[in-house]
């Protein structure tokens, strides 16, 4: 990769997970931008908030397709990362606390990816967004009634793994997961899509 | 509120018009408002107001030129509609009527 070039995974998630209509140009622009030096830093700040400003726009344009993409989206991942560390669960046997978070992440990262690539591939791409980021609010929201409302279930203060490992899930490895397989999923619509026109004459 | 303009709308609209045709395309709105009002202004956010504005009507855009120097890509000229410009002038008239007649804004340039 040349030095000047802007940072391609930033490229890559404008260019998968924005409405062309948006992104095409944007992306020129901030290629534009990059080229006349701006930093690196600054490419990717800008990638994200054009990604946060499109799916707060399509949540509001287009509010049905969000709950939609949302309940299943949640339904999805939720469900897989149930059923996969239960039958993970069953099939190694008893396991430390350590071993069950070992086990947990990864498990956690590959369904939220699919519930990703699920998105992608029966919504507008932009959904996958809005998906991930109603993720990180909602899980903001939790930890803060969990932390003024602790209850009985899981009393203050919790363990620092359990602390790291929920934070790690909810803000990191699930919203990554999303996006990995919302890219994925648009990758692959986007190769079917060019195939028949490779081969036309 | 659909027929709603904003102040940073508004911006948006004025840079628009007050550029060179061949100069109505992202960066050179963003550079204008920063130049105007001296904060840094998101790329997104002006494309975001951009396409706001284009659907209600006060906006049109064209497919324009793709360069090397923007990987390829084609810019997205902005021209401001006479629906865009009637609604610029009213915004104008209630500003001004807003600001007639209070002493304290009145003689400073600040």
């Amino acid at each position: 990769m040349k030095p000047t070039d802007p940072p391609a995974l930033a490229t890559k998630l404008l260019e998968s997970l924005v409405p062309l209509r948006t992104s095409e140009a944007l992306l020129g622009d901030l290629i534009e931008q990059y080229q006349s030096g701006r930093s690196r830093s600054w490419y990717w700040r800008q990638v994200i908030l054009a990604l946060v400003i499109s799916a707060g726009r399509e949540a509001r344009t287009r509010k049905l397709q969000a709950i939609r993409a949302l309940i299943v989206g949640y339904l999805c991942g939720a469900s897989l990362c149930y059923f996969s560390t239960s039958a993970a669960g069953k099939f190694l046997g008893p396991y430390t606390v350590v071993g069950a978070y070992l086990l947990f992440l990864p498990l956690a990262f590959i369904s939220a990816a699919i519930s990703g690539w699920i998105l992608s591939r029966t919504h507008s791409r932009p959904m996958v967004l809005v998906f991930a980021i109603f993720g990180v609010i909602a899980s903001l929201v939790a930890l803060a009634v969990y932390a003024l409302f602790p209850g009985d279930r899981m009393p203050l203060p919790m363990p620092v793994v359990t602390w790291a490992v929920t934070l790690a899930i909810n803000f990191i490895i699930a919203p990554l997961g999303v996006l990995a397989g919302g890219l994925w999923g648009s990758c692959e619509a986007d190769d079917a899509s060019a195939s028949p026109r490779l081969g036309a004459p | 509120m659909a027929d709603h303009l904003g102040s940073f709308e508004l911006m948006v609209l004025l840079a628009v018009l007050r550029l060179d045709e061949d100069k109505t395309y992202g960066v050179p709105i963003a550079n204008e408002i920063e130049q105007a009002t001296g904060r840094s202004v998101a790329l997104a956010s002006v494309y975001a107001v951009l396409e706001r504005l284009e659907d209600r009507g006060w906006v049109s855009s064209r497919v324009g030129e793709s360069t090397a120097q923007r990987g390829g890509r084609a810019k997205r000229h902005f021209h401001v509609t006479a629906k865009g410009i009637r609604r610029v002038r009213e915004a104008k008239g209630a500003l001004v009527k807003m600001w007639m007649g209070i002493r304290e804004l009145q003689g400073g340039t600040t």
